[in-house]
């Protein structure tokens, strides 16, 4: 979160025209997540609280062992026109390719 | 649905502290102890911030008079969120926030609903109960989207 804040005005530079956090929460945890980190109006606090998204997407993850039910995968994506043009998705446990530089450096 | 009289079935919670998330069994929580547990459908949702946690946490020095040791509030979601939610509603020392991430609890006790027309999956009926060693002694479940008679001043008029 922390790194798209931060790269919010390159991203936007480089054409981005709205930049959007999922997460299987309900909206209210979003919001209050959201309210916490500082995001303003940079970045869209989205709640996927169904995981109804996640699941198109196919990249859900069964996180019951830590007593979190289904989540989302960690990942990143550039998406034009509702064509997907860049997808990072992290290893299990790993945060390197989804991170706000690599998505600028993807641009 | 578990009723008055019945021993909670055992299940696992998750608490976050000082040394990271810990698993919490129900035997644990509730041997040899009385303990007064409200559940709700989420955290930093409207009524559940405004009056169902302020209800516990205002009343926890009156209900700890009437021998109540534990005062445990417990939702679906993670222990993360909760420990959020537990910092913004200041109930640290006076109400532990305990994740139900699962739904293993209320599903447990019979007590979980579909939210998904809420776009908040499966969550937890909107309850309260007091339980000594592990035994229901009062329960009082909320009509949908009602807030009476779950309440932290409800809960200490019947102990």
């Amino acid at each position: 979160m922390p790194g798209f804040l931060a790269n919010h005005d390159a991203l936007k530079s480089k054409g981005i025209d709205t930049i959007a956090c999922i997460s299987v929460n309900d909206a209210f945890v979003m919001g209050a997540w959201g309210k916490a980190s500082g995001t303003g109006d940079k970045v869209m606090m989205l709640g996927d609280g169904n995981g109804e998204f996640t699941e198109l997407m196919g990249l859900t993850l069964d996180a019951s062992r830590n007593g979190m039910g289904k989540r989302s995968q960690r990942y990143a994506m550039v998406v034009e026109g509702g064509v997907i043009k860049q997808l990072n998705v992290e290893a299990p446990g790993a945060f390197d390719v989804s991170s706000a530089e690599a998505v600028l450096k993807g641009l | 649905m578990i009723k008055v009289g019945d021993r909670i079935p055992s299940a696992t919670l998750r608490e976050k502290t000082a040394e990271g998330i810990k698993p919490v069994t129900t035997d644990d929580l509730f041997k040899g102890k009385k303990v007064a547990l409200f559940a709700l459908p989420g955290a930093f949702t409207p009524t559940c911030s405004a009056k169902h946690v302020p209800s516990f946490v205002n009343n926890a020095e009156a209900l700890k008079a009437k021998g109540v040791s534990d005062i445990v509030c417990v939702s679906v979601n993670d222990a993360f969120v909760m420990e959020a939610w537990g910092k913004d509603q200041k109930a640290d020392g006076k109400v532990r926030m305990l994740a139900d991430g699962n739904a293993e609890f209320s599903d447990a006790l019979g007590l979980s609903f579909d939210a998904s027309g809420f776009g908040m999956g499966k969550r937890s009926q909107r309850y309260a109960m007091v339980v000594d060693d592990g035994v229901v002694k009062t329960l009082n479940v909320e009509k949908p989207g009602a807030f009476e008679v779950s309440s932290g001043e409800a809960v200490l008029k019947a102990l």
